[in-house]
């Protein structure tokens, strides 16, 4: 994801605007956004920031970081405050955690988000994983540096099923992020899947850098299938769909992306994750 | 036909002033002669002069150009469209320097129907929208009726563009060459009672424009051929056979580095007809033709190894039948055919499961209808009823469609006053904003119900003299109310879904569209010209889509031109054209933000926005000269230049993030069509 080099731009810019009151400076009031991600047997992440508009679009994107906000998830049992603090790895560089409350399949997860007035919530439920069942990678014809990589797996007998495929490259330490084309949904119990993953598309990048969608021999590469409700499937199709194939002049889109954050936008993508990472040949 | 009870204007040679006026003058001179002398009286007169720009805006809004005439008018690449000329019209109007369609009174593309022979083009439009529509040199006149009085013409909810054929007399060939396309074509009687025509042109723009095409992040490569084709037998003095072929085929690749996605797009239009016309006693006429029109298209997308197919088809077989009574005042007409549709064949490829679904479409569809035509003193009258019947699976629909024009002429004008229903049965839908050829058409159903409008035209013209200067001044005025528009609601990734049904992604909705235009045209000695301003505003309610009215994407606003044509001598003219519009629709941003690490945004109302107003000049200068002996050879070099001050208008816009300031960022797509220089050259015999 983010370069060392580039955090090194970001971070201080982070730190000088620790005294600046966090709300953007707009007569308009701002939308909050909340990302949030909670996988199995593994601890929540969310991020909170103010989404910017066409009038404050060039103003420095730190303005609309969220340092102070009270997140709370709940479980039905328990109820945890998590802790916010900066983060190389992820941008926007500042989230929000915990270690006290961790993942686990059939449970029911409520956010909540409390910032000078702003308040934002959303509920979803954590279903079971599916496994990865087998990475697969073949050469690509006529080039010797890429490889495009396979997984498959098996649906459940409770269908229909959702998904989302997250690829990180461990070589490069990036976390991990919805992979290009990384949605299916699958009607069929017990049908076996075979999904070709790519390397995620990044907005965090300069214009002369393509985009390759295949992973380089040699790199080690991690794969999460994670299996989601619904309407967190819909909100990730909806920005696959966006992220492909938008800003086309064969295809306009003038639709938004579903959410399921309510008092905001954005999302809370709790999935039951199967994680595998492997070095491609 | 239109009667000219002013003062005779635009006459640009002498000549049509003697030919329109030797038979009054004949007949006033003539002194009492025996009975062996015959005499005649003299019912009515119709004088029609062409102006000096080719172009001519009627009382009642209809629009003619001379594609002759109007060869000299603009050449932009070397080619002089018809369908351009149209556009530089009030009211009349692309969105997009990209955009494949013209809206006419703030309709859908779709909503303008194209027919050569009798038979309907359902899209002939090239890409990029710098080449003729069609080979404007093979076609004699075109036509645009805002009126639809008779049946025979395409069933079409807005107006009817009608290319005639030629009419072939005496040999002609005429060859054109350029820097994006050249095109040939020929007419020549063969023996006394057969004709024939044809005409070629093939683009080849990514040659020497290649470069131009590729831009940033972003490729483009196109290139068209299309084909015309015409023989005419006069088996007797008043019977004639006719028989019209047209054929085009247009490729398109694009590629975006961005996206890594290459998209190809081809389309063909493929069109026969046959007609028999005959030319009865005292003015009647009866016209009968029968035809078979294709439009398929090939959609493709290819991204690593997802490869999505969507190709699309309609075939139409039909007849055309169109009766003339003696006195002209009584017009009986049918348009009937078969369409056998495939709207969107979808399949796919590395994504999943393979795709390949289908949905074919049958129907019958037939507009009959007649009209009364009557003249009493100052005023004109028109009366029609037109019947619309379409089935399909079980579902029939019968609608009236009735019309009148009333028409007052004095001293102060002409002015004149339509109302009319029209309808439409088979509709045009996509992913496009700006109509290309990916959108694909459907027939009507049980759920998507045959469009229909209501219309109140209204116009005034008139013509004075201002010293030396002939003036015509034209206001234009229309109110459509339109009753299930339809728009497509899916996205690419809906497409790829195994149950996917284009017909299940089309929303359905009601709207208004009104607006108002004024048009002043002027010859002076060697200057000619117009100035033009109007305004359009279209709004649609999509229950689907949104609880509020919003703009349509046709939603035209504000618009202005100016043109200007000056003869310098026999050799020389010179073309100016400057163009005003408001920008294309645009659905807002509201909000931006970072989700996964990508820029995404949230949309506002849809259609609420304007892109940046457009406007751009072009110039042109055209040296003709001729040469050899007896039959003497035309020739023409045209240099043209496009946006010659270099305007940036924009295409498209969105959001991306800046990584030199950690900003976001409105990043434009601009036209890639400034200050483009073209030279052609052409030669007439």
């Amino acid at each position: 994801m983010l370069s060392k080099y580039k955090l090194l731009i970001v971070l201080p810019l982070l730190a000088l605007s620790a005294c600046i009151d966090d709300e953007p400076g707009d007569a308009s009031k701002p939308t909050l956004v909340v990302e949030g991600y909670f996988d199995t047997n593994g601890f929540p992440n969310v991020f909170v920031t103010f989404a910017a508009n066409p009038s404050t679009a060039e103003k420095p994107i730190a303005d609309n970081l969220v340092r102070w906000a009270k997140v709370t998830i709940s479980d039905g049992t328990d109820s945890i405050i998590l802790t916010g603090s900066p983060t190389k790895r992820h941008f926007p560089p500042y989230y929000y955690r915990t270690f006290e409350m961790v993942g686990t399949a059939g449970k029911t997860y409520r956010l909540t988000v409390d910032y000078k007035g702003y308040f934002a919530e959303a509920t979803a439920t954590m279903p079971e994983a599916t496994k990865i069942e087998k990475v697969e990678f073949e050469p690509i014809a006529g080039n010797d540096r890429l490889c495009a990589t396979y997984i498959r797996f098996r649906s459940p007998d409770d269908v229909p099923a959702y998904y989302v495929v997250y690829t990180r490259s461990v070589s490069n330490q990036t976390m991990f992020q919805p992979c290009m084309l990384g949605v299916v949904e699958v009607t069929e119990p017990r049908k076996e899947v075979r999904l070709q993953v790519y390397r995620a598309k990044t907005s965090l990048k300069v214009d002369s850098v393509k985009y390759v969608p295949h992973f380089e021999h040699g790199e080690i590469v991690g794969i999460k299938l994670s299996r989601v409700e619904k309407p967190v499937y819909d909100f990730w199709r909806g920005y696959t769909d966006y992220t492909t194939f938008g800003n086309s002049q064969f295809v306009s889109s003038t639709t938004s992306l579903p959410t399921n954050i309510v008092g905001g936008i954005g999302i809370w993508s709790v999935q039951a994750s199967s994680t595998v990472e492997r070095n491609v040949p | 036909m239109e009667i000219v009870q002013q003062k005779l204007h635009y006459l640009s040679s002498w000549v049509l002033i003697a030919s329109a006026t030797a038979p009054i003058l004949s007949y006033a001179q003539t002194p009492a002669e025996p009975d062996s002398v015959r005499h005649s009286t003299l019912g009515e007169i119709t004088v029609s002069a062409t102006p000096a720009t080719g172009t001519r805006v009627k009382a009642d809004g209809t629009v003619e150009v001379d594609n002759l005439r109007a060869a000299s008018l603009m050449q932009v690449f070397g080619e002089a469209d018809a369908v351009r000329s149209l556009k530089m019209l009030p009211n009349i109007t692309s969105t997009s320097d990209y955009a494949s369609g013209v809206s006419v009174d703030g309709a859908d593309y779709s909503n303008t129907g194209y027919s050569v022979g009798g038979a309907p083009i359902f899209f002939p439009y090239h890409f990029g929208g710098i080449f003729s529509t069609f080979n404007s040199r093979y076609f004699t006149r075109t036509k645009m009726q805002r009126t639809l009085v008779d049946a025979d013409l395409p069933n079409r909810l807005g107006a009817c563009v009608t290319l005639e054929p030629p009419t072939v007399e005496d040999f002609h060939g005429y060859a054109n060459v350029g820097l994006i396309s050249s095109s040939v074509s020929v007419a020549t009687p063969v023996g006394s009672r057969l004709s024939v025509a044809g005409a070629c042109r093939v683009s080849y723009i990514n040659v020497l424009y290649g470069n131009l095409l590729s831009y940033n992040e972003t490729d483009i490569r196109y290139d068209f051929a299309d084909y015309n084709l015409s023989a005419t037998y006069r088996a007797t003095s008043r019977d004639r056979l006719h028989v019209e072929f047209f054929h085009n085929d247009d490729h398109l690749k694009y590629g975006d580095s961005n996206y890594a996605l290459d998209t190809q797009l081809g389309w063909k239009n493929t069109m026969a007809s046959v007609e028999w016309k005959h030319d009865g006693d005292a003015g009647r006429l009866w016209r009968q033709n029968a035809y078979v029109s294709r439009f398929a298209s090939d959609l493709q997308f290819s991204m690593v190894a997802l490869s999505i197919a969507l190709p699309s088809s309609i075939v139409r077989v039909g007849t055309v039948g169109h009766f003339r009574s003696a006195d002209s005042r009584w017009t009986a007409s049918y348009d009937l055919g078969y369409n056998d549709i495939l709207p969107q064949n979808v399949s796919a490829s590395g994504f999943v499961d393979e795709i390949d679904s289908s949905l074919r479409q049958r129907s019958f569809d037939g507009v009959v209808g007649g009209a009364y035509r009557r003249s009493f003193g100052d005023w004109r009258l028109t009366a029609w009823l037109k019947l619309s019947a379409f089935a399909a699976d079980g579902y029939v629909s019968l609608i009236p469609l009735p019309g009148v024009t009333a028409q007052y002429s004095n001293r102060t004008g002409i002015y004149t006053l339509s109302l009319c229903q029209t309808a439409q049965t088979l509709h045009q839908v996509g992913l496009s904003d700006i109509g290309l050829a990916s959108n694909f058409w459907l027939s009507s159903t049980r759920q998507i119900k045959p469009q229909r409008s209501a219309s109140l035209l209204a116009d005034y013209a008139r013509d004075f003299a201002v010293g030396s200067c002939q003036c015509r001044l034209s206001v234009h005025g229309y109110y459509r109310h339109l009753n299930n528009a339809h728009e497509y609601t899916g996205n690419m990734l809906t497409m790829i879904d195994a149950n996917y049904s284009p017909t299940a992604n089309v929303a359905t909705g009601n709207g208004d569209s009104a607006g108002a235009s004024i048009l002043l045209s002027a010859d002076v000695n060697r200057l000619s010209g117009w100035a033009s301003y109007g305004y359009g505003a279209s709004r649609l309610l999509y229950g689907e889509i949104s609880s509020e009215r919003v703009p349509s994407a046709y939603d035209a606003g504000l618009s202005a031109c100016v043109f200007l044509k000056y003869a310098a001598g026999s050799h020389f003219e010179v073309s100016a054209y400057w163009q005003f519009n408001n920008g294309r629709r645009t659905t807002p941003v509201e909000d931006i933000y970072f989700i996964a690490g990508n820029v995404v945004t949230r949309q506002g109302q849809r259609n609420s926005a304007r892109l940046p107003d457009y406007h751009r000049l072009d110039l042109s200068a055209n040296y003709r000269f001729a040469s050899g002996g007896k039959r003497r050879l035309k020739h023409m070099i045209s240099v043209s230049l496009i946006n010659a001050y270099a305007r940036d208008n924009v295409e498209l816009q969105y959001y991306h993030f800046d990584m030199s300031k950690y900003t976001y960022r409105l990043k434009r797509v601009h036209s890639l069509y400034k200050l483009m220089p073209s030279i052609s050259y052409a030669i007439e015999i």
